[in-house]
């Protein structure tokens, strides 16, 4: 039914498309991203004797193209690809390949006016530990507006649909499909210019669906004891069991951003997660320092 | 001899121009920062100005140059020299309007038949932004980066000097300062109070938000 859905947005979209008149494809979407991410429990495990940290490097391209429509609606379509390497749990390492396709349309003439941002991905991704390897669909809407010259805010919806591969059968009655889950998230973004070349922001994301954990089979056992887990699988990488569960968290992320210049700029971020599913309670952080680059 | 040292004497009086003068001026703001892109403009309504032809260019999608200073019914031409489209507008009082969508050049000049400040920008590039000033009279400059500017030849007498920029708070009038040329160049210092007005942000974020 989700995919559905999916589709037939996506058949919407390029519906939309063929109606345009003295459209003209426009600018290229070249851009760049360096980042640093230190991650603390990557596994999301809801017990502090297993959670892990991390260091990841990652570096991401993309490259598209923007159709312009008229004065006020635009599509992109762009391609992208991603390389995530991680410092001691190597098996996490992975490079994403994805495709996407907005669009965006201005409610009038003028800087205040507000914006309405459609985007329709596909994203697949493969670890180092195969059975993490998974491909993803994703719907996401955002609605934004500048309120002042200094404060610009968005709300957005996403959905995502994820699809893994079946791996090692740990409990007969549950499913090992555990990369195959549904959630969506809501988010609100506000940004803020300090100066012309010093922006922060704060965001707040809630998400409610599937998540993924990852913990030793000793905490599993107590996992399974009290909570109903939809699928369930051994893993390579951090050496017991990773499983999925239905739950909800909630992300608070503030930003810190700096304009090097009109094409390039850094980028700090502090996130911390939490979340609940079922009697267990989880949280984790990242903090991530990235260069970018836009053509 | 005589008559030509007299003639010599005449040629080399009215070479030099005894009746004008340069106003040499530096602009600073509240901070003492000094303030580049400042409209410096004697306060005088010339009439029949000599009607200009200004361009005011589109490059690697920004407006060049940020702050342009025309006379009275002067035209601006906004050529595109970016390989994709503009949409220029301006809701300004002292002049509105639109140059839809396009490249190359624009179609028609826009005519400035008000004196004031227009603020205009590009509707597909939200970061795109600049500044047009209106004024009655040729005598006008724009600061540096060093918040210099020279206004030339001004002939002997008194004057009202007014200063305007993009961040001016209040009115453009809270700005005046007298001053008298009589045959020698004078230094006017200005200082004005900005407001605390930001230039929307082009540079790029993390590559999760992806709104182009």
């Amino acid at each position: 039914m989700n995919k559905t859905i999916l589709h037939s947005l996506i058949v919407t979209f390029f519906a939309f498309n063929v109606h345009a008149q003295d459209g003209e494809w426009v600018e290229w979407i070249a851009d760049a991203q360096f980042s640093y991410n230190q991650i603390d429990n990557l596994n999301l495990s809801a017990f502090s004797d297993d959670q892990e940290n991390d260091h990841q490097i990652s570096f991401t391209a993309l490259l598209g193209r923007i159709y312009q429509l008229n004065g006020t609606s635009r599509f992109h379509i762009l391609a992208d690809l991603s390389k995530a390497n991680f410092d001691d749990f190597n098996k996490m390492n992975n490079t994403e390949l994805g495709l996407n396709l907005g669009f965006r349309h201005k409610f009038g003439l003028g800087f205040h006016k507000p914006y309405l941002q459609v985007n329709f991905g596909y994203k697949d991704t493969e670890f180092s530990a195969k059975s993490w390897d998974r491909n993803a669909y994703d719907a996401y809407i955002e609605l934004g507006k500048h309120f002042s010259d200094k404060i610009t805010a968005s709300i957005s919806y996403a959905y995502t649909q994820m699809d893994g591969k079946p791996w090692m059968t740990v409990l007969p009655e549950i499913s090992s499909e555990v990369f195959d889950q549904n959630y969506w998230q809501s988010a609100l973004i506000v940004d803020y210019l300090i100066y012309d070349d010093w922006l922060i922001s704060a965001n707040y994301r809630y998400r409610n669906g599937d998540l993924t954990s990852a913990c030793t089979p000793d905490n599993v056992v107590k996992v399974l004891a009290n909570n109903t887990v939809n699928a369930i699988t051994t893993d390579d990488i951090f050496g017991g069991c990773v499983y999925q569960i239905s739950g909800e968290t909630h992300t608070l992320s503030t930003g810190l951003s700096y304009a090097i210049s009109r094409h390039s700029g850094l980028n700090f971020s502090y996130e911390y997660l939490e979340g609940n599913a079922g009697t267990l309670n989880y949280d984790s952080s990242n903090i991530q320092l990235s260069y970018n680059y836009r053509y | 001899m005589k008559i030509n040292i007299i003639f010599y004497f005449f040629v080399i009086i009215f070479s030099c121009n005894l009746y004008a003068a340069n106003l040499n001026i530096t602009v600073v703001n509240q901070k003492q920062q000094v303030i580049e892109n400042a409209v410096i403009y004697i306060n005088e309504a010339i009439p029949n100005l000599t009607k200009n032809s200004v361009i005011i260019d589109q490059l690697d999608k920004e407006f060049i140059p940020y702050v342009t200073v025309v006379q009275k019914g002067s035209s601006v031409n906004f050529p595109n020299n970016d390989e994709i489209r503009h949409q220029v507008y301006s809701f300004s009082k002292a002049k509105q309007f639109e140059i839809p969508l396009y490249n190359g050049k624009s179609s028609d000049p826009i005519i400035f038949n008000n004196t004031g400040s227009i603020a205009m920008a590009c509707n597909i590039h939200d970061w795109m932004s600049a500044y047009i000033y209106v004024v009655d009279t040729d005598k006008f400059v724009i600061t540096d980066k060093s918040g210099n500017g020279i206004i030339k030849n001004i002939p002997n007498g008194s004057y009202e000097i007014l200063v305007w920029h993009p961040k001016l708070k209040g009115n453009v009038k809270t700005t005046a300062q007298q001053v008298t040329i009589l045959n020698k160049d004078n230094n006017l210092d200005f200082q004005i109070t900005q407001k605390p007005m930001m230039k929307a942000w082009r540079a790029p974020r993390s590559t999760n938000r992806r709104g182009y």
